[in-house]
Formats: C-alpha cells, sequence, structure tokens
C-alpha cells in the first residue's frame, strides 16, 4: 500500500510539470494539447465529480462539460493564483455541487452499490472488512465533505490547494477534516471494526 | 487505531470505489476531439438576412443564427463558419440566453453531424 503511494505522488509531480506544456498547447488550439489535456485531468475530474455526485452517468456527463468549459476558457487562466490542476478541479467542483442542488435529492445508495458486481471484491479479512467499513462512512457523509475527504486522500492535495478549489480556509478545513476522521473512526469502531 | 492506519484505510476506500469506475482511453478521445471541433467554428459578422444567405450560398459561411423580432419576422442573422455546413438555424435573440443557445447548437450540429456535413473533408 506505501508503494502505491509514493507512485502517486511521483504521477501526481509529473502532472504538474506537464501543466504549463499543456497550457501552451490549449491556447494555439492544438489537437496534442486537447488530448492530452483530456486524458491528464479528465480521470481526475470524472474521479471528483463521480464522488460528489455518486451516480457515474452523471459523472461521465459532467466530465465532458467540464474539460469543453476548460478549453473553451483557457486563454483566462494565468496560474498566478493556483496551478492548473486546481483551476480544473475547482471548476469540476462547482459543476458537480451546481447538479446536486439541481437534483436535489442525494443519492441514497453508495457508489458500491452501483459498481458492476465483478468490479467488487468481496472482503477476505480484516483489512478488507476495514476498508468496508470507511467506505459506508464516506458515503454517508454530505457532499461538500465527501469532496474535502476525495481531495485530501484521493488526490493528496494540501490544505492550502483544496482551499483554492472549494473556497473554504486552510484553517477552518484542517478543523474540518479533523472531524471528518472522527466521524470515519467512530463508525468503524461502532461497528466492530478493530 | 493509529492516524496513520485510518489515513491509509481512507485512501484504500476511495481508491476501491472509484477506480474500477474509470472510463476508458476512449471516453476521453471522444471529448478531445468535440473541443478541437468547436475550435473550428468562427463568428464572422451579424448581416441583414437576404446578405446571410447569399453569403451561404457562396460559401462563406457554414451557419447562420437568424435573430427574431416580437413580430416573429427575422431581422438579422450571425453569420459563423466551421467545420460543417449545418441546416440554417433559428435562434430568438429575446432569449436572455441566446449567446449560450447558440454555443449549444454550434455543439449540437458538430456532435450529430461530424461526418455528413464536414465541408472540410475531401
Amino acid at each position: 500500500m506505501m508503494l502505491y503511494f509514493a507512485s502517486f505522488v511521483r504521477i501526481h509531480k509529473r502532472m504538474e510539470d506537464d501543466s504549463s506544456k499543456i497550457v501552451k498547447l490549449l491556447k494555439k488550439g492544438s489537437a496534442e494539447g486537447f488530448r492530452l489535456a483530456s486524458e491528464t485531468f479528465g480521470p481526475r475530474i470524472f474521479a471528483l465529480v463521480l464522488e460528489i455526485t455518486g451516480s457515474r452517468a452523471d459523472a461521465e456527463e459532467l466530465t465532458s462539460d467540464v474539460l469543453m468549459k476548460v478549453f473553451r476558457n483557457i486563454h483566462s487562466f494565468r496560474g498566478e493564483r493556483a496551478p492548473l490542476s486546481a483551476w480544473i478541479l475547482a471548476i469540476a467542483h462547482h459543476s458537480a455541487i451546481s447538479a446536486v442542488r439541481r437534483r436535489q435529492n442525494r443519492p441514497t445508495d453508495s457508489l458500491s452499490d452501483r459498481l458492476p458486481e465483478a468490479c467488487v471484491d468481496p472482503p477476505d479479512g480484516d483489512t478488507d472488512d476495514r476498508v468496508a467499513l470507511v467506505e459506508e462512512a464516506i458515503n454517508a457523509l454530505a457532499a461538500a465533505d465527501r469532496t474535502i475527504i476525495h481531495l485530501r486522500y484521493y488526490e493528496n492535495y494540501s490544505l492550502k490547494e483544496i482551499s483554492e478549489i472549494t473556497g473554504i480556509s486552510a484553517a477552518a478545513l484542517a478543523v474540518r477534516l479533523m472531524r471528518l476522521r472522527e466521524k470515519i473512526k467512530r463508525y468503524i469502531l461502532n461497528n466492530n471494526g478493530k | 487505531m493509529e492516524n496513520d492506519n485510518l489515513d491509509i484505510l481512507i485512501a484504500e476506500a476511495l481508491r476501491k470505489q472509484i477506480d474500477p469506475q474509470l472510463p476508458t482511453a476512449e471516453f476521453y478521445g471522444h471529448i478531445a476531439a468535440r473541443g478541437l471541433r468547436e475550435r473550428r467554428w468562427r463568428r464572422v459578422r451579424t448581416v441583414s438576412v437576404a446578405a446571410s444567405v447569399a453569403l451561404l450560398a457562396a460559401g462563406g459561411a457554414s451557419l447562420l443564427f437568424f435573430r427574431g423580432t416580437s413580430d416573429g419576422a427575422e431581422s438579422s442573422a450571425d453569420v459563423w463558419t466551421g467545420p460543417y455546413v449545418a441546416s440554417v438555424a433559428a435562434v430568438d435573440d429575446r432569449l436572455r440566453s441566446f449567446d449560450e443557445v447558440q454555443m449549444r447548437l454550434r455543439d449540437d450540429i458538430s456532435n450529430q453531424f461530424p461526418y455528413v456535413y464536414d465541408s472540410t473533408e475531401k
């Protein structure tokens, strides 16, 4: 699992390095720019909006919409306040939150409920049991809280970067994250997790 | 439970939920192609209805958006060139989201008629 984290951080760093190249290509209207931007940021947009909406179909539609917004507005990106990835994920965050508000009924089933059966690994030990409990705990959180958890633990973003995306101050985020972690921990302990 | 353990469990739970659902590269390829197509639309100018139709006939336009008036007649047209010669679209500019409607129509045309009406393909 630690190896997974190390490789994630390396990939994350490389993506940031590629950002200035992608911005230049997109501003020139190059086909390579559209391809690189879609392949680099598409999965990250999809992951975030899936976390917020809980619906794969909505996530696909939103990913497409967000990337089109990025293509249309790339000339307004200056990179002074936030890196490209944070700028893009901020657009994704706002789009997904708006979509959830429009829909007005938060999904009651978890992401796992929508997974094809073959994708769901049955728990085969203590760790898997606890991972399953954490999944349940995360799914029970409000969309705004799931966003914070996602950006911190899936994207591995710092509080400052999460603040740039969500508009919540880093200090407030630190407190909120601590409470969310406590909430998840309590859920595991209350459900016989170790 | 150790805090580090909880962090690892949360990251693992997210990865397990999300990663199997990530779309294939083909999905992102379609979006890139859509972005590229949209970039090829260029607004020429707004002209009279007669002039816009003449431009379309002469090959100087790909798409016309007619601006409606309150009595239902068309007063002028926005002329666009782009990757596809499309059917003439009529849009009522009394709509507050006139520009947004035009953008969506161009997008729809690009997506629905990507090959049949592509005037640039030989």
